[in-house]
Parts: structure tokens; sequence; C-alpha cells
């Protein structure tokens, strides 16, 4: 069983940057009529996502919050013995971007630093990777930053991609610092895993298995009628929504189970921006509240590993920083296909604003 | 048990249909009213509705709105 119980770990702070760039679903020109995007914006519940420009990456914004993080916690780059970054938005195929970030922040040398390469469940995934380094007191703070963008586009192909693709994905860079405290309370965490359903949400070629060849930068219609190129995501949109509204609750009410815990014990739900009709329908076969499950969706989209702490610094940042202790159920669940759920409490946290970035 | 007219009724409302009635024989993905997002709302009323979860690799070998009835009935 894939269950872990962390103590001595504390989550001290969240942050997040995105780009000032905005797409606004109204205007995209990926609809082919009026009616489209209404039905777009009230059942997927996007109605603008921020899209990097010029040569901005996932790393840059990852840093930009890590940077402003690490002010406002106190912390000095010399005493962080673990990074970790986790995205499909690399800078390189190699080396691993937590190496070239470790360089650009100046981090000592005695600093454990790699990348994992997971997507929307990617806030769980991490917090469980970091924290078991974190709770046996031998790396004593953490960086865990975590970001998307939705697509790897030279400036070229920027303006044939946003006419093509409906504006689903937004971009953003996040940060989540840990550090070994052992007043900290028990953090409890459970990860999943369905292999079989690899193809519902896939980057086809580029990769080893379909090396990259140019014909893979041609925007061509995919066997579910929508039209990108061959690098980019498909997206089997029935069988992911099937996957998210059976696993999540089921993962989510095992939180419960398991923690002793119901619906009322919890403050705050904080699920993977899928799309709203998703969503809501997790939602309500968990009988959750919706004042208990707040939205990032409607001005960012669907961020991936991003979508869990982006919704933390943009709807319930003051709550969560007015002192009292919050406790929290975090459940991530897509691309893999691959889910987990975090039970934990947050206690005043240092939650910078969200960084804009030019 | 699943009444079929209840069914039709409700898969009228997420096409948005008013001006005829759709029968059992219906092939739904000929619908001009059908489309992806009609899709994930029937999978999602049905869960609602009948408590039924029908996997996307099930679905895709129903050809008819009564296909669909008699899929629900069948995981009931």
């Amino acid at each position: 069983m894939a269950s872990q119980c962390i103590s001595n770990v504390r989550i001290c702070g969240i942050a997040a940057a995105v780009p000032q760039r905005v797409l606004d679903v109204k205007t995209s020109k990926a609809f082919a009529k009026e009616e489209e995007i209404e039905k777009f914006i009230s059942s997927v519940g996007i109605e603008r996502v921020h899209r990097c420009a010029g040569n901005m990456t996932c790393s840059d914004m990852c840093q930009a919050a890590a940077d402003k993080l690490l002010a406002q916690l106190g912390w000095k780059s010399n005493e962080i013995d673990l990074l970790v970054f986790l995205s499909r938005s690399m800078d390189y195929f190699s080396p691993a971007t937590s190496c070239v970030l470790h360089g650009k922040m100046g981090l000592k040398t005695d600093c454990a630093c790699f990348d994992i390469a997971m997507g929307c469940s990617g806030w769980v995934y991490a917090l469980s990777v970091a924290g078991s380094m974190v709770q046996c007191g031998a790396y004593r703070k953490a960086l865990l930053l975590m970001g998307e963008e939705a697509a790897n586009l030279a400036p070229t192909q920027r303006d044939e991609f946003e006419k093509y693709v409906t504006p689903l994905f937004g971009d953003a860079g996040t940060v989540t610092a840990l550090e070994f405290d052992p007043s900290s309370p028990e953090m409890f965490i459970e990860t999943y895993t369905d292999g079989t359903g690899y193809e519902s949400i896939i980057c086809r070629a580029g990769g080893y298995r379909i090396p990259l060849e140019p014909k893979h930068l041609d925007f061509v219609v995919d066997s579910f009628g929508q039209k990108h190129r061959l690098i980019d995501r498909e997206i089997d949109g029935a069988a992911v929504f099937v996957f998210g509204i059976t696993k999540a609750p089921q993962a989510v009410r095992a939180m419960l189970q398991r923690t002793g815990k119901s619906v009322e014990d919890i403050d705050y739900f904080l699920f993977h921006q899928a799309n709203l009709m998703m969503n809501e329908q997790i939602r309500k076969k968990c009988k959750i509240p919706l004042g208990k499950c707040p939205y990032s969706l409607r001005n960012f989209g669907n961020i991936s590993s991003a979508s869990i702490p982006l919704t933390m610094v943009t709807q319930i940042r003051e709550q969560l920083t007015n002192g009292a202790p919050h406790k929290i159920i975090a459940c991530g669940f897509g691309v893999g296909l691959s889910w987990g759920t975090a039970s934990f409490v947050l206690q005043n946290p240092v939650i910078p604003k969200l960084i804009e970035m030019e | 048990m699943i009444d079929q007219n209840q069914f039709l009724a409700q898969m009228q409302e997420i096409l948005e249909i008013e001006d005829r009635t759709l029968s059992p024989d219906e092939k739904f993905r000929e619908l001009p009213e059908w489309s992806s997002l009609a899709y994930l709302s029937t999978i999602a009323m049905i869960d609602d509705e009948y408590n039924v979860i029908i996997s996307a690799a099930d679905f895709r070998e129903l050809q008819t709105l009564g296909d669909i009835v008699r899929a629900i009935s069948e995981r009931q």
C-alpha cells in the first residue's frame, strides 16, 4: 500500500508566478462559433489563461516564486538542502532543470537536486518524496518547484498554436517550502497509479519512442477531432473524465477514513484544477460544500502540478495566513494515469501575493 | 430500474433539443447537437441520476440512446 505518515515536516510557505500576458477565451480564435465560447466558459469554467511570451520558461517563473518566498521566509540560499523541480516543461532534456536552477539561485554544493517527471498529481508526489527526505532531519530545508507551460512553442508557432488549441491550459511556476520541524503535526499521503491509461493524456512525439521529426511540428487533427502538433498533449477527454470522477472521490474518501475525519472536519479541499465539469462532479460525489473547494480555474486554467499551490496563493491566501491552523486535503489527479491525496495542517505559512512577470 | 422515457427527456435537456422528441433508436453520435462536451455531460448525468459510470471503452461500443439505457440497466 502506497500510504505514508510523515512526521516532523512543516509546509512553511507557498508562492506562485504567472506571465503577465493573458489569453482571453472570449477573443480566442480556437472556437468556430460564439455559442462554443459560451459553452466552454460555462462547462470548462475557464475565462482566461496566462501564457509565457518571449523566452520566459516554466523554470523562470518557479525561480521568481522561489526568490520571493525565500526573501519573505528569511531563508538564506546556503540553507537549502534539497531542491526538486517537478514539471514536464524542462529547460533542457538534459541536464535536470533542478541543477540549472541550483546554479542560477546560487545554492550551496551540498544540496540535493533532481527532477520529477510527473504532471497533475505532482504536488502530492513531490510532497511525498521530499517529505520522506526531510522527515529524518538529514535535509532540513527543501524547495519544491512546480509549474508547467501549455506547450513547447517557438515564437514562430505561438500564434498558430493559440489559433487552433482551445485555451484549457495556462502557464505558471510555483514553489512550496518544507522544513524539518519536530513540532509539526503529522501529514498523511496516499499515492496511486493506473499505467494502463498512459495514452489517455499523452505527448506522443519527441521522446525516445517516437523520435522528433520535422513533421511532428505540423498541426494535425487527432482521433478526438482536436488540432495540435504530435509533440503537444493529446487528451482522451471522456476517458480522463471517467477516471477523474471515479478515482478522485474514492481517494478523498479513503483519506478521510484513514485519518478518521469527515468532510466537516476539513477546512479546505484543494483539487487539481482539471475543468469545472469534472471538478464539480468530484466535489458533489464527495459531498463537499462549494465554500470548502476553492477554484483558480476561471482566471488561470489547468496548470498541471501548479494548480494546487496556485489555488492556495490566488484564492485562499488571506484565510490561510490569518494565524489559525487550517486542515487541508489536497488531491491531484491526471496524466499517468496518476493520482494522490495529502492530508495536512497549514499554520502560519508565508504566502506572498501572486507574482506577475513581464 | 431505469425509465427509458425519463432518460430520453434527460438527454433532450443535455442536448438542448426542444423542437422534437428523441427516440430510443436515435444514433446519438449522428445528432448535430452531439459534441465532446455533450458526451461529458451525459457521463456526469448518468453518474448523478443512476449512480453508474460507463467507461470510455464501453461507451464507444454504444450506438443508440436505447443502447445507453441497456448499458445503464446492466450496471445497476
